[in-house]
């Protein structure tokens, strides 16, 4: 009842202050960030309550209070606070990047390998081929297109589909203190997955572009996805080693240090097209496995303040969600969001039979693959930015499954976790000693 | 030090990075997440687009930038180092501008055209920043001030107070302003009285000799009358920016006509209706993780629904942080756990940004500057004496008698003006910039040449605690801040402005070289 109280609360002063005054002002960024942030931690209370996972509350307070619903959070709010989630990005890759230790995933290494084959990479094809079997669907995409250029946009489609969200997986097993088998797999096998279908977009765009009759220079892309691959590793492996350095001889001040690093990282990195995603996916690793430092106290400190992050980085998402577009197409979306689902399902089960993986991976590994949130956003967004002729269109089906995907996968991979016996076998971290 | 260093050179880069991304990109980079803008440039689609040699330039600029952090490393290093913390504390450096000038500096330096990198459109970005850091601080310093302490100060107080701070707004204000008459402003223009009432605003604030940092202000029976007389003063400030933003508002923004004096009611209503809903808050967190979620939540709400109303984010905060620690809570001690985290960051960045708004090259701004300082010492020497003669008689000798006239100013003074720039734009405030952070600058140079030579060994052997002494832990604030935190409380036993703990609430303090006059 009480947060419920003060979740109308801080809402009633949100509304009054946006009746001040209509225009975007330099203090709506803070005003959106402060709003966003309690009442996510709110609604994820009041969620929490009834079974929910807390992250579906955070969306749910983006949904609602975003520009399609309530409108106590514009456009040009959710804008500024690009910077936020940016670095959120970038945090929860340095976390996501130091939870992989390589020596505890080598023997399933097999398992990741048939999972990213079968599961990620055969979701794009499966997915590919439903939609170009529901192309009569789209006549806003596929109007006036011939055969190779409709089956050039439905892979283009199909890989932004098949894209995975390390941040949900991340906060989903922070909040359920998720720790074992499953929970390294799935992990894994979300980052892995993420850099493949990266990699693998960048390559489909190209052909699409070429095939629909844009000027592609194949090899300026290629280097450009050398460099982006290549380079972000190599500079990550660089920042890897600043930190560890730092953290062996400065000591004091490392988790401010590491912040801010993070924060320079997602500032620079999309402007020296390189990706904050993969540079500090490349340092976590490197801390965690090759730096004589000890990270993991300051992964701990990090971890423990991630919470703050994650309810911006979740509200924000879910502030893009059109809920009224999502329900004029649901019925495609939930076609396409069930192909997904069906087609790592099929993949992960396949892949852990041939492995041979432990019995809890085989039956729940698969809906980690699930989850979606930044990266598919982001990559819609390239592909109405890319092609404006289809671009839009096809933003519009990508944006629907992910926000189909956004509201229904956290509550069903918490029950997964939960029945996995995963749960809550994490020593908790908490901020700062001495609680109360 | 070592973490400020830190958090400064990270901070400039920071801005850095923010004066990269403003200038328009070499290829066409999606909106969206990171990962979507660096994939969105990796499909070229025309041949200039694919410029190879974008690829090297890049290259280089990451590795400018791993240079850089591997520079910041070094500095850091060496910021921390032993050495160079004694030579400070050899040299009596401790006030909020001297002890923090390099940050000062560094970021006048950085705004410089030539440098490029706190440019205008910067700041703009940080400004959400330096809105949350000025409501952390009024919120920190309405914290620390317990209510109850105000019934039990000595009759007379209350005067010694307010003459002390009319004296130097006065003078100031009156001095400051015919200058900035002559310099062009005008009488009967509301942006000269504003622009006054705020340099007499500034001036009529004072803080102990000691900088211990913004979270360290709380006054307790034992400690200095100095500390508490300060913690006094800024009352003011905040009552003077109160009446400011409410008085001397930009006629056309916003969709609320209301009178002037409505938009006082309008701050403090909004003050206690924050402070309320932020000491119901903070009894829901069940964990340390989620308390911190919710202060950092509930200030940045606040000081974010003042801004966006053009009301002071210091001032709404204030009442705010009065309002939750002082009534009955058992979350306190939790509250000022958070509020000391954030400290260093946003000191940093409230000196850096300070630096960088500070228009030097107007020469206009300088000439207030010894006037400023000239204003507030005459100032002060016609408050202590006018409140010698009145109540003299009923004060304590540590109220009256060893009462300095250069006192360092309130970091609020230059917090007081760094939220009145991001509000008004207008030809006087550069001036006013000046002459407050210039002012402070010189008035700690003054204080540190009044300060006895023996006193910094003699702080130096106070820093050792005696053997068996037990010193009092509330808990670290985390690994980095423990040995400040023990340090910091064993400064508050062996202060040199104290007694212990248990002493009388009327503490004499020991007599300093500069005497008022009788």
């Amino acid at each position: 009842m009480i947060p419920l109280i003060l979740l109308l609360a801080v809402g009633g002063l949100m509304q009054a202050a946006r009746s001040f005054t209509g225009e975007s002002s330099i203090a709506g960024t803070e005003l959106a960030f402060g709003y966003l942030l309690l009442a996510a931690y709110f609604t994820s209370k009041i969620i929490n309550r009834f079974g929910f996972p807390k992250l579906s509350g955070y969306l749910l307070a983006g949904v609602l209070s975003g520009p399609f619903v309530l409108s106590l959070v514009t456009h040009p709010m959710t804008d500024a606070l690009k910077v936020v989630s940016d670095t959120a990005t970038a945090i929860i890759a340095l976390e996501a990047g130091s939870e992989l230790q390589l020596s505890a995933i080598r023997p399933v290494l097999k398992t990741l390998r048939g999972i990213t084959i079968f599961a990620v990479i055969g979701s794009m094809f499966t997915i590919g081929g439903a939609l170009f079997l529901m192309r009569g669907w789209f006549p806003d995409i596929f109007g006036d297109m011939d055969l190779t250029a409709s089956i050039a946009v439905c892979m283009a489609i199909g890989v932004s589909l098949s894209a995975q969200s390390p941040a949900v997986v991340m906060a989903l097993l922070a909040e359920m203190r998720a720790e074992g088998p499953l929970s390294r797999v799935i992990l894994a096998s979300v980052v892995v997955a993420d850099l493949t279908v990266i990699t693998i977009f960048s390559v489909v765009l190209a052909i699409t572009g070429a095939v629909i009759g844009g000027n592609v220079d194949v090899m300026g892309t290629a280097l450009e996805v050398a460099w982006e691959l290549l380079g972000s590793i190599a500079f990550g492996t660089v920042i890897g080693i600043l930190i560890g350095r730092y953290l062996l001889y400065v000591k004091e001040g490392a988790t401010l240090f590491a912040l801010m690093v993070c924060v320079v990282v997602a500032e620079i990195g999309a402007r020296v097209h390189l990706d904050p995603l993969i540079v500090l996916l490349a340092s976590g690793i490197f801390l965690r496995n090759f730096s004589k430092a000890d990270s993991s106290k300051l992964l701990s400190r990090f971890e423990s303040a991630q919470l703050p992050v994650f309810l911006v980085f979740f509200a924000l998402a879910g502030s893009h969600i059109d809920i009224y577009r999502l329900y004029s197409a649901l019925i495609p979306v939930m076609i396409l969001a069930g192909t997904r689902a069906a087609s790592f399902f099929m993949g992960a089960k396949l892949a852990c039979k041939v492995t041979h993986a432990e019995p809890v991976v085989t039956k729940y590994a698969w809906f980690g693959l699930v989850p979606q949130a930044g990266l598919a956003l982001a990559l819609a967004i390239v592909l109405s930015n890319t092609f404006p002729t289809f671009g839009r269109g096809a933003a519009t089906i990508l944006l629907g499954v992910v926000g189909f995907n956004e509201c229904v996968a956290p509550v069903i991979l918490r029950a997964m976790l939960v029945k996995s016996g995963e749960a809550f076998k994490k020593q908790g971290v908490d901020f700062a000693v001495g609680g109360h | 030090m070592i973490r400020w260093l830190v958090a400064l050179a990270l901070l400039i880069a920071c801005a850095g990075g923010v004066a990269f991304a403003q200038t328009p990109p070499a290829a066409p980079i999606a909106a969206g997440s990171a990962a979507g803008s660096a994939m969105g440039s990796a499909v070229a689609l025309s041949p200039e687009h694919a410029d190879k040699t974008k690829t090297a330039d890049n290259g280089l600029f990451a590795i400018k930038v791993a240079g850089g952090l591997v520079a910041l490393l070094v500095l850091a290093y060496l910021g921390g180092h032993r050495r160079v913390v004694r030579f400070q504390e050899r040299l009596g450096i401790s006030g909020v501008i001297t002890a923090g000038f390099p940050f000062v500096a560094l970021g006048v330096i950085a705004s410089l055209p030539s440098v490029g990198i706190l440019t205008g459109g910067v700041l703009d970005r940080l400004r959400p920043v330096l809105h949350f850091g000025l409501g952390w601080l009024g919120f920190i310093i309405g914290a620390q001030l317990d209510i109850r302490v105000l019934d039990r100060v000595p009759k007379g107080t209350a005067y010694l107070i307010l003459v002390e701070a009319l004296g130097p707004f006065g003078i100031t204000a009156a001095g400051c302003g015919l200058v900035m008459m002559l310099f062009g402003m005008k009488i009967d223009d509301v942006a000269t009285w504003r622009d006054v009432i705020l340099l007499g605003t500034a001036a009529a604030m004072t803080a102990p000799r000691k900088f211990r940092g913004f979270a360290n202000r709380t006054w307790h029976e034992g400690r200095g009358v100095d500390v508490l007389l300060g913690q006094l003063d800024e009352l003011v400030g905040v009552i003077g920016l109160l009446f400011i933003t409410a008085y001397f508002r930009s006629p056309a923004t916003g969709t609320w006509n209301l009178p002037d004096t409505a938009w006082v009611f309008v701050s403090l209503g909004l003050g206690v209706a924050i402070g309320v809903l932020i000491f119901a808050m903070i009894r829901v967190p069940v964990s340390n993780a989620e308390f911190l979620a919710v202060v950092l939540g509930g200030i940045a709400f606040a000081s974010g629904l003042a801004g966006y109303l053009e009301l002071s984010p210091i001032a709404i905060c204030f009442i705010a942080g009065v309002l939750v620690t002082n009534f009955p809570n058992e979350q306190r001690d939790s509250v000022f756990r958070i509020l000391n985290h954030l400290e260093r960051p946003v000191h940093l960045l409230f000196l850096i940004i300070a630096g960088a708004l500070w228009d030097v090259i107007d020469w206009r701004g300088w000439a207030l500057v010894p006037l400023f300082v000239a204003g507030r010492v005459i100032g002060k020497w016609t408050g202590v004496v006018a409140s010698k003669t009145v109540v003299g008689a009923s004060l304590p000798s540590a109220y009256v008698d060893r009462r300095t006239l250069v006192t360092p100013m309130s970091g609020l003074a230059i917090a007081l003006v760094i939220s009145v720039e991001s509000l008004y734009h207008d030809e006087g405030i550069p001036w006013i910039v000046t002459a407050v952070i210039g002012g402070s600058l010189l008035t700690e140079l003054l204080v540190s040449r009044t300060t006895t030579p023996e006193l910094a060994p003699r702080m130096e052997r106070m820093r050792t605690p005696p053997a068996g002494l037990r010193i009092p832990s509330a808990g670290p604030i985390d690994e980095l801040d423990a040995e400040e935190a023990a340090d910091d409380e064993i400064d508050e036993l062996y202060d040199e402005d104290s007694e212990p703990h248990d002493g009388p609430i009327y503490v004499d303090e020991p007599p300093p070289r500069e005497k008022v006059p009788s």
